[in-house]
C-alpha cells in the first residue's frame, strides 16, 4: 500500500512538474507574440499616418496656391495618372463638403460621420470600419488656412490583413508551441527526477527484500539531486554498519554469556540434585551469586563495549589535567602493588590537559594499570608517563613483567582473548577491547609495544589541549 | 514504620516486601501506577519503592503525581536502565533515590533506612561505632577498647561505611564507590586488598573479629 502511495506522489509530482513547464512555454510564446504583434501593428499605422499625412502636406500646398479649384484640378490629375485612391474632403465650419472625392474601395464608408469632428490641433486620427469586416480606414484631419478642415483618408485593409495573416500564422504555430512545451517538459522532467525514481526503487527494494546492502546507482555529474543521492548512500553505509556491529555484539553478548550461565546453571541443578542441602546448598548458592555477579559485570562491560564501537556511548567531554585522572587510579592500586611489591612510577605535568570523559578515561588507565600489575612479577615496576605533540596528548603505561608472545600481539584486542599466561589470571579477557573502544569513541588511538620477558607498553593517543589555546 | 511497594513483577515485589517485613516493616504493595497513586495519596507511609516500568501510570508519573499533591514520602526509583541520563531525569522529577536492576536487597535496605534516617532528620553523631569498636568522624581516632588505632583515610572511609551499614552484606561494588568513586568493576582484587588491611588492624589482635566475609556477596560487620 505504501508503494502506492509513493508511486502516485511520484507520478504527479512529474505530472505536475511537466504541466507547469509547458505551462510556462506556452504564456512566454504568447507574451512573445502579443508584444512583436503590437510593436509591429504600431509599425503599420504609424507607416499609414505618415503617408497619409505627406498627403495632407501635398493638398495643403495646393489649396494654399489656389483654392478648391486648383486643388480639384491637380488632384484629378494625379489621380488619373497614378490610379490613387484617397479620399479627399474639405469641409466648412459648418459640416458642409465643398470638396469631396471618395475614390474606389470605399464601399460603405460614411464619409458624414467625419463632418461634425473638428480638429482640436495641428492633426486628428480617425479610424472608421466598414460594414463588412475587411474594411477599414484611417482619416487624417488638417486645418487649412480659412477655417476649413482638410480631410485625407486612405484605406488600410492592406495593413489588417499583414496583421490577420500575421495572428493566423501564430495560431497555427500556437499547437506545435503546446506540444513543444508539454513534450519538452515530460522529458525534462523525466530527467530531473530521475535519481529520486532510483531512490524510490532502492528504498522500495530494501524495504521489500530486507537486503540493506542495496546503493542506488550513482549516474555520476554534480548537483543537489546527485548529492541527495549520495548523502542517502552514505545513510545506508552508516546504518548498514550500525545494523551490522549490533547484530555483531548481540551475537557476542549471547555467546559470551553462555559459558557463565551455564556454570550458574550446573551448580544450581548439582545443588537441587543434592538431598543432604544444609552446608552444601549455602556453598552452591554462594557460587551461584558470585557466578551472577560475573555475568551482571561481563554484561555491562559488554554493552559498554557495544556503545562505544558503534559510537553510541555517551560521552562528557571536559579538560582535564592527565596528572589528576592517573592520579585517583593509581591511588586505587596502590595497596594492590605494594602487595606485590611492584613499584609504580609516573612522570607527569601538570600542564598537560587531556579534553576526554573524566570517568571514562579512569576507567582506561584504570584497566591497563590492573593489565600491567597482573602480568608483572613480584618487585617489578610499572611507569605511567604523559607526552604532548601538537593538539594530542599520548599516554603510555608500561611494564617489566611477562610481555606479549609475538604471535598473540593483533589477537590481545579481541574480546575475551586471554593469552596462556593469563589463564590462571582472574578477569574476564574484555579489559582490552573495552579499553580500546573507549579510546576509539573518544577519536584517539591505542597501541602496544612489547617483548617477551621484558615487559609491554601501551600507549593510548587522545585529544589534549595544546599549550597555545590553553587559557 | 510503613513503606509502599509499587512494581508489577510479582516476585520481584514479593522478594522485596518479604524482607522488608523481616527488617521490622510494615508493607504496602501495589501492582499497578494507578493502586499506586491511590496507597500513596490516602495512607501516609515512611517511604516508597517505586518501578518505573508500570502498568496503567509510569512510575516518574506517579511520583510527580504524589509531589505535586505535596506528598513528602522519600522515593527510591527502581529500574532497569541504568544510564547517567535516566538516573538524573528520575531525581529530577522528585524521587530521592535510584537503584539499577538488579540489586541486592541489603542495598535497598540500606537505602530506604538512610533516606527514612534523612527525613526524619536526625542528626548524624559524630561518633559511630560497634561493640568496643568506635570512630569520631570528626577527628577521626579509632579505638578498639582502649587501644588508638591510625587508619589511613581509605581504611578509614571503608570502616565509616561498613559501620553506617553494620549488620547488612555491603557490596564489593558498593565498597569502590564509596571508597574509590569508581563505578567499575576492576579485574584485580582492590577491594580485597583494602578490607584485608583494615581487617589487619582491626580485627587481627583482637578476640572478637568484626569483619566477615560472605562468599558471593560481600563483606558485613557485625561482632557476633
Amino acid at each position: 500500500m505504501s508503494s502506492k502511495t509513493s508511486d502516485k506522489i511520484g507520478l504527479t509530482f512529474s505530472v505536475k512538474l511537466s504541466v507547469l513547464y509547458a505551462l510556462f512555454f506556452v504564456i512566454s510564446s504568447i507574451g512573445l507574440f502579443l508584444v512583436t504583434y503590437y510593436l509591429i501593428h504600431d509599425l503599420v499605422e504609424q507607416r499609414e499616418r505618415e503617408i497619409i499625412s505627406s498627403r495632407i502636406d501635398e493638398y495643403r500646398a495646393w489649396y494654399e496656391e489656389g483654392g478648391i479649384r486648383a486643388l480639384k484640378t491637380r488632384f484629378d490629375q494625379q489621380s488619373a495618372s497614378t490610379g490613387d485612391c484617397y479620399f479627399v474632403r474639405i469641409v466648412s465650419p459648418r459640416g458642409n463638403a465643398l470638396f469631396v472625392s471618395i475614390p474606389k474601395g470605399f464601399d460603405g464608408f460614411d464619409a458624414t460621420r467625419l463632418g461634425i469632428i473638428q480638429p482640436t490641433g495641428d492633426d486628428l486620427w480617425v479610424s472608421i470600419k466598414g460594414q463588412a469586416e475587411e474594411n477599414a480606414w484611417t482619416v487624417g484631419m488638417a486645418k487649412l488656412s480659412d477655417d476649413l478642415t482638410l480631410q485625407v483618408g486612405k484605406s488600410t485593409t492592406q495593413s489588417r490583413e499583414l496583421l490577420s495573416y500575421f495572428r493566423t500564422i501564430f495560431l497555427i504555430t500556437v499547437v506545435p508551441i503546446l506540444l513543444l512545451g508539454i513534450i519538452g517538459g515530460g522529458l525534462l522532467t523525466f530527467r530531473a527526477i530521475r535519481p529520486i525514481r532510483r531512490l524510490i526503487q532502492t528504498v522500495r527494494n530494501i524495504l521489500r527484500t530486507g537486503k540493506t546492502s542495496t546503493r542506488v546507482p550513482v549516474s555520476g555529474g554534480s548537483g543537489e539531486m546527485e548529492e541527495l543521492v549520495s548523502l542517502f548512500n552514505q545513510m545506508l553505509d552508516r546504518n548498514d554498519s550500525l545494523i551490522r556491529a549490533m547484530h555483531n555484539s548481540l551475537d557476542n553478548v549471547a555467546h559470551d554469556l553462555r559459558t557463565p550461565m551455564t556454570r550458574l546453571r550446573g551448580v544450581a541443578e548439582l545443588a537441587l540434585q543434592d538431598s543432604e542441602g544444609g552446608e552444601s546448598c549455602r556453598e552452591a548458592l554462594a557460587d551461584c551469586m558470585e557466578e551472577s555477579e560475573n555475568v551482571l559485570t561481563m554484561l555491562n562491560v559488554l554493552m559498554d563495549v557495544a556503545e562505544a564501537e558503534t559510537g553510541v556511548m555517551k560521552l562528557d567531554i571536559t579538560d582535564v589535567p592527565v596528572r589528576q585522572v592517573v592520579h585517583s587510579v593509581i591511588e586505587m592500586y596502590e595497596m594492590v602493588a605494594e602487595e606485590k611489591n611492584i613499584s609504580i612510577t609516573e612522570d607527569l605535568s601538570d600542564e598537560i590537559i587531556i579534553s576526554v570523559d573524566r570517568i571514562r578515561f579512569r576507567q582506561v588507565i584504570a584497566n591497563l594499570l590492573d593489565n600491567a600489575l597482573k602480568y608483572s612479577s613480584e618487585g617489578g615496576h610499572v611507569n605511567i608517563s604523559a607526552d604532548r605533540k601538537g593538539g594530542m596528548v599520548s599516554v603510555s603505561i608500561s611494564d617489566d613483567g611477562i610481555g606479549i608472545p609475538h604471535g598473540e600481539m593483533d589477537k590481545i584486542w579481541n574480546r575475551l582473548y586471554r593469552g596462556d599466561h593469563s589463564r590462571s589470571q582472574r578477569g574476564l579477557g574484555l579489559g582490552l577491547s573495552l579499553v580500546r573502544a573507549i579510546v576509539h569513541a573518544h577519536g584517539g588511538s591505542i597501541k602496544v609495544e612489547s617483548e617477551p620477558k621484558k615487559g609491554s607498553e601501551f600507549i593510548i593517543t587522545v585529544h589534549g589541549l595544546s599549550p597555545l589555546s590553553g587559557i | 514504620m510503613r513503606i509502599l511497594v509499587v512494581e508489577d513483577d510479582e516476585k520481584i515485589a514479593s522478594f522485596i516486601s518479604k524482607g522488608l517485613k523481616e527488617a521490622g516493616y510494615a508493607v504496602d504493595v501495589a501492582d499497578d501506577g494507578v493502586d499506586g497513586l491511590h496507597f500513596g495519596t490516602t495512607e501516609p507511609y515512611d517511604a516508597a519503592i517505586i518501578d518505573i516500568m508500570l502498568p496503567g501510570l509510569d512510575g516518574l508519573s506517579l511520583i510527580e503525581r504524589l509531589r505535586t499533591k505535596g506528598i513528602k514520602t522519600p522515593v527510591i526509583i527502581l529500574s532497569a536502565k541504568r544510564s547517567l541520563d535516566d538516573r538524573i531525569n528520575g531525581l529530577e522529577r522528585g524521587g530521592d533515590d535510584y537503584m539499577t536492576k538488579p540489586f541486592s536487597f541489603s542495598e535497598l535496605l540500606a537505602r530506604i533506612q538512610a533516606l527514612i534516617r534523612r527525613s526524619a532528620s536526625v542528626p548524624e553523631s559524630a561518633v559511630l561505632g560497634m561493640g568496643d569498636l568506635t570512630i569520631d568522624r570528626l577527628s577521626r581516632e579509632v579505638r578498639r577498647g582502649d587501644v588508638p588505632i591510625t587508619l589511613p583515610s581509605r581504611e578509614f572511609a571503608l570502616l565509616e561505611h561498613l559501620l553506617r551499614n553494620q549488620g547488612r552484606i555491603i557490596s564489593k561494588t558498593s565498597i569502590l564507590e564509596h571508597v574509590y568513586d569508581y563505578s567499575f568493576d576492576p579485574q584485580t582484587n582492590v577491594v580485597d586488598v583494602l578490607v584485608c588491611r583494615l581487617r589487619n588492624k582491626i580485627d587481627r589482635d583482637f578476640g572478637t573479629k568484626l569483619i566477615h566475609t560472605v562468599r558471593g556477596m560481600g563483606y558485613v560487620l557485625k561482632d557476633k
